[in-house]
């Protein structure tokens, strides 16, 4: 009889010990994990508003069409699709960092910008490299950038476009 | 596993062991599949779609860009080939296949199982010659 009741609670010290092990691996697991799907989600969301502003950038004329830094409501960087123009970039060159942002609606983020030739020198127009913004700092995390490719004349260039949590 | 217990003390005796054992090894089983079915979703979700979307964006970006240029309609695999190692950031890798009415050309030399992003573009050579360019991107 006296037996019986020691192996019960053996049995029952047993199973709770392996419950409770089991359920703290799980809980750091799914914490581990949550914090990271978190983070990818947040990458994913930054990835695809980068990619959609590049689209508008190179695939469309901007409103209105002959847009420039002073009546400009949709920056588009092309006179037809992915055929840049010249005085559509200068124009956005001379536009403000923050007015920008607002334009795109990033203002939670900053970003940096800027038309490079297949060996990587920066391209003029007008007159003016086009390179809006500054590159992040060493220590930002999270930076999304992109790379699309388009004509500029007759040379191929590449609208790079980095964008980061402030 | 109350059940298990009820029927365990009016009746098994020898038995109730084994059958706790199998409770016990059925709740285990159960708990494991759970555990990698989350942990193989979880992880499928890690494989970003980011880099997917971007090789998505730059292919048909290259192939929009050379048929622009009338490289595409050139139809000189090797400048198309030239054309496309210029544009393609590193870490990027791409084949294409170009077929026309008259002609048609492969970069592939093996069908891989998996890419990131597979396209296609449909353009007219020399005016008259309706030519299909299809193209595959994937991660190095």
């Amino acid at each position: 009889m006296h037996k019986r009741g020691q192996l019960t609670s053996m049995d029952f010290i047993g199973s709770v010990v392996v419950f409770m092990l089991l359920m703290i691996g799980i809980i750091s697991f799914w914490n581990v994990y949550g914090l990271r799907f978190n983070a990818n989600l947040e990458q994913e969301e930054l990835t695809l508003k980068i990619v959609k502003i590049t689209d508008v950038f190179i695939q469309n004329q901007g409103v209105p069409t002959g847009w420039n830094e002073t009546n400009v409501a949709v920056i588009g960087l092309v006179n037809s699709d992915r055929k840049l123009d010249e005085d559509k970039l200068s124009s956005f060159k001379n536009m403000t960092y923050d007015n920008i942002k607002e334009l795109l609606n990033i203002e939670a983020y900053e970003f940096y910008f800027r038309v490079i030739d297949t060996n990587g020198a920066l391209i003029k127009a007008n007159g003016q490299f086009i390179e809006i913004g500054n590159l992040p700092d060493f220590d930002v995390k999270n930076i999304i950038k992109i790379r699309r490719i388009a004509l500029y004349g007759i040379q191929q260039v590449i609208v790079e476009f980095s964008m980061w949590k402030k | 596993m109350a059940f298990n217990r009820l029927l365990l003390s009016s009746r098994c005796g020898k038995n109730k062991g084994a059958i706790f054992l199998t409770d016990a090894i059925i709740a285990l089983f159960i708990v494991v599949i759970t555990m990698m079915v989350s942990i193989f979703f979880l992880a499928k979700a890690e494989v970003s779609s980011a880099s997917k979307m971007q090789a998505n964006r730059l292919a048909t970006d290259i192939f929009a860009v050379l048929d622009y240029s009338s490289t595409l309609s050139a139809f000189d695999a090797e400048d198309i080939r030239t054309g496309i190692d210029k544009m393609l950031p590193e870490g990027y890798l791409m084949d294409f296949k170009i077929e026309c009415e008259r002609r048609t050309y492969d970069s592939r030399n093996e069908t891989r199982s998996s890419y990131a992003f597979a396209g296609e573009r449909i353009f007219v050579r020399n005016g008259d010659e309706n030519c299909i360019a299809r193209y595959w991107i994937w991660l190095e």
